[in-house]
């Protein structure tokens, strides 16, 4: 199994381990759900899905607390990273060629775990020993902007020595410095995304462009939002004329109005998770907010789907390389930060799991090797796109609940 | 005569008195490991919940205990539909579980003969398959451009023109029946099976119809099994998230939502731990009516 025929990684929003397996094995799911249309031989997806759900727990834990007994001599033990699924270069027999290669360059052995499975369920799982100030046994963690400022702001994280990470000059510039950490002394890009509109053309009927196009009568009852404050409120921001890197709290909590506004009109037909992508590709929506990553991947099997950048703008989302406080071997996390700032591995990485690389040169190297990606706007954007992109703002923790609790109230909860 | 009978004892009083104290003793030892299990388990982290709920602050700051009830109270001002939503929901999943439950069970137990075993087996099978894949394959068969959706547009059920079935509360409330039908079904058979047949014969021969043998004997003694079907319905349908969450819309949102989500997005766990128990309380009060109205001291079986 490649990534290249899984599509669509668990980004956020996402709470449950086993939807998100299901909304990371697209494939699978899609044949999972037509056998049992068939007949049900579903009995025999069932236990394997279990055990596949199972063992991705016990992976997490087993890595998790694997880490402390494997971390020998200070600083230079094995490197535990922990990654979101479908995040990573794999070969046919499953192995990393860039984590290998990594390896090879450095003598740094590598734990590398797919244990993130949303945002909120990482926060939840280690936020209590983190608080107690108590290792958590992982040197790399990759959570996104929001997560990532939530961390710093609880002095969850170490900070990352750039003299051990030269090639963070090669970061892209409109990434170098979000509010939440301007000098990037706790945070580096792993990959990006945008949040703009997907759409189905066949149901459309047109191509898309503002994102007033999610409020047009004709789509009622066929527009999805996302979950969460961090893609839905600011990209009603744009559409209100407001810019949400500048606007207020108050303009946060303002705008969710419009949001209660869609869902009571019956506009909106749901509040999704990763699960989106899902409605799309099933017709049981013609228009969503969504994410670019996703996209590319499905139009391969549904050329159909559409991503647009809204004219009024879009949102452009990292998801973060970060140290958790007390983690063994930092030295050994930033040569790893260091080795994925080369363009070429950064270019291999992109290569393959199709995201937006924030590494400066990765477009170049990958004509090399993929001519036909480097042209795509979604995965490596030109200038004139990224101008009309946004970061999301940084928030106090008071401030953040009173976004979030605005947008919940907005969506029913 | 009085002196003849208290000879024969060779124990001695003291000897006797200390058995029978130790005697006594032996059910409260076996029942400790199973006290102290539901003690470490589940008293002490619903003391811990109840402490929360009465704090204010946030993560950065840190939780302080400030008696702040109005966490308590926002369940019934800020929540109350969702309440209203989730009592509503979980009552008519019950009731609706118990129709369609009821006549099932007393098939199986009665009528299926030899192939009663088979048919226990199929109520089953569900059970091997995780609720969410099976509330996700719902999904797939409720979609708008799915044949469900299809035959009931050409038959005239649902309007043609934005019509579905995916996304209302007729999904919730259609996905809550389904899962919950064997929780409901299972103890009701089991009850069913136990009533002596014979007791049936001898209403028949006291010249009873077979409708007041059901309604004389049948379902008095199946009572127990449809007070435990129901509330193991309607318990767990109040607190369900997973239904909505896949298959309704934000504007049938129940109190499992408002929870997950104060915990997990809002991180409001002084909320959280309010909403929970409250809601626990509401459905501990709802049981107790319940179960006070149908009257039954059977359910202890």
């Amino acid at each position: 199994m490649t990534a290249r025929n899984i599509k669509g990684r668990g980004r956020r929003g996402q709470r449950d381990v086993l939807l998100n397996l299901l909304a990371s094995g697209r494939i699978d799911r899609r044949e999972f759900l037509r056998r049992f249309g068939a007949g049900g031989v579903l009995l025999l997806g069932g236990p394997a899905l279990l055990a596949a759900c199972g063992g991705d727990g016990a992976a997490t834990t087993a890595g998790g607390g694997g880490a402390a007994t494997t971390v020998g001599g200070g600083g230079g033990g094995v490197l535990v990273v922990d990654n979101w699924i479908e995040y990573i270069d794999l070969d046919d027999n499953g192995d990393s060629p860039t984590i290998l290669r990594f390896t090879e360059q450095t003598g740094i052995e590598v734990d590398y775990m797919e244990g993130i499975n949303s945002n909120e369920d990482w926060f939840g799982r280690y936020q209590p020993q983190l608080a107690a100030g108590d290792p958590i046994g992982i040197d790399i963690a990759v959570l996104t902007d929001y997560m990532a400022a939530r961390m710093i702001r609880l002095d969850f994280l170490e900070t990352i020595d750039h003299a051990n990470v030269p090639n963070m000059e090669n970061l892209a510039p409109a990434l170098q410095s979000p509010d939440f950490d301007p000098n990037r002394d706790y945070t580096l890009p792993w990959q990006s995304g945008f949040t703009g509109i997907a759409y189905d053309v066949d149901q459309t009927g047109r191509e898309l462009t503002s994102l007033q196009d999610l409020l047009d009568p004709a789509f009622a009852g066929k527009v999805g939002l996302l979950e969460g404050y961090a893609d839905t409120v600011p990209l009603f921001l744009l559409m209100e004329g407001k810019d949400p890197q500048s606007a207020s709290v108050d303009d946060y909590v303002a705008v969710t109005d419009r949001i209660a506004e869609s869902i009571s009109s019956g506009q909106v037909r749901q509040v999704y998770g990763n699960d989106y992508l899902d409605a799309l590709i099933n017709g049981d929506l013609a228009v969503s907010l969504g994410w670019s990553g996703d996209i590319v991947a499905s139009q391969e099997d549904t050329p159909n789907l559409h991503f647009a950048f809204p004219e009024e703008g879009f949102m452009i989302w990292n998801d973060n390389m970060l140290i958790p406080k007390g983690a063994a071997n930092k030295a050994n996390a930033e040569a790893w930060m260091n080795f994925y700032y080369d363009p070429v591995n950064a270019a291999e990485l992109a290569a393959y799991i199709w995201y937006v690389s924030p590494v400066v040169g990765a477009k170049e190297a990958v004509a090399d090797i993929a001519p036909e990606l480097a042209d795509s706007e979604l995965i490596f954007p030109t200038e004139a796109t990224l101008g009309n992109a946004h970061i999301v703002r940084s928030f106090t923790e008071e401030e953040e609940a009173a976004v979030s609790q605005a947008v919940s109230a907005a969506t029913g909860v | 005569m009085t002196a003849g009978v208290a000879a024969p004892p060779v124990v001695s009083p003291e000897g006797t008195e200390q058995a029978a104290k130790r005697r006594r003793r032996v059910p409260y030892l076996l029942l400790l490991p199973g006290l102290a299990y539901l003690f470490v388990l589940y008293v002490v982290p619903l003391i811990a919940l109840f402490r929360m709920g009465l704090q204010s602050g946030n993560l950065v700051s840190g939780y302080e205990f400030t008696w702040e009830w109005d966490n308590f109270v926002q369940v019934f001002t800020t929540y109350r539909p969702q309440l209203l939503r989730s009592l509503l929901y979980s009552v008519s999943a019950t009731v609706i579980t118990l129709l369609l439950g009821y006549p099932l069970a007393y098939a199986i137990a009665f009528r299926t003969g030899r192939w009663k075993n088979l048919f226990l087996v199929l109520l089953l099978v569900p059970f091997l398959i995780p609720f969410l894949l099976r509330t996700l394959a719902w999904r797939t068969i409720l979609a708008d451009q799915g044949w469900v959706v299809e035959a009931m547009k050409t038959i005239g059920l649902l309007p043609e023109q934005g019509g579905r079935l995916l996304a209302t509360g007729w999904a919730v409330l259609a996905g809550l029946v389904y899962s919950f039908l064997p929780f409901m079904v299972l103890p009701i058979y089991v009850a069913l099976e136990k009533i002596d047949r014979s007791l049936l014969e001898a209403a028949g021969d006291l010249y009873s119809t077979p409708s007041t043998a059901f309604w004389k004997v049948t379902w008095p003694l199946s009572l127990p099994g449809v007070i435990s079907g129901t509330l193991l319905t309607a318990i767990p349908a109040a607190g369900d998230y997973i239904s909505v969450q896949l298959l309704g819309n934000p504007q049938e949102t129940m109190m499992g939502n408002v929870i997950e989500n104060k915990f997990l997005s809002v991180i409001d766990y002084p909320a959280a731990a309010a909403i929970s128990i409250t809601l626990m309380l509401a459905i501990v009060i709802a049981v107790i009516f319940y179960v006070r109205w149908v009257g039954t001291e059977e359910l202890v079986t």
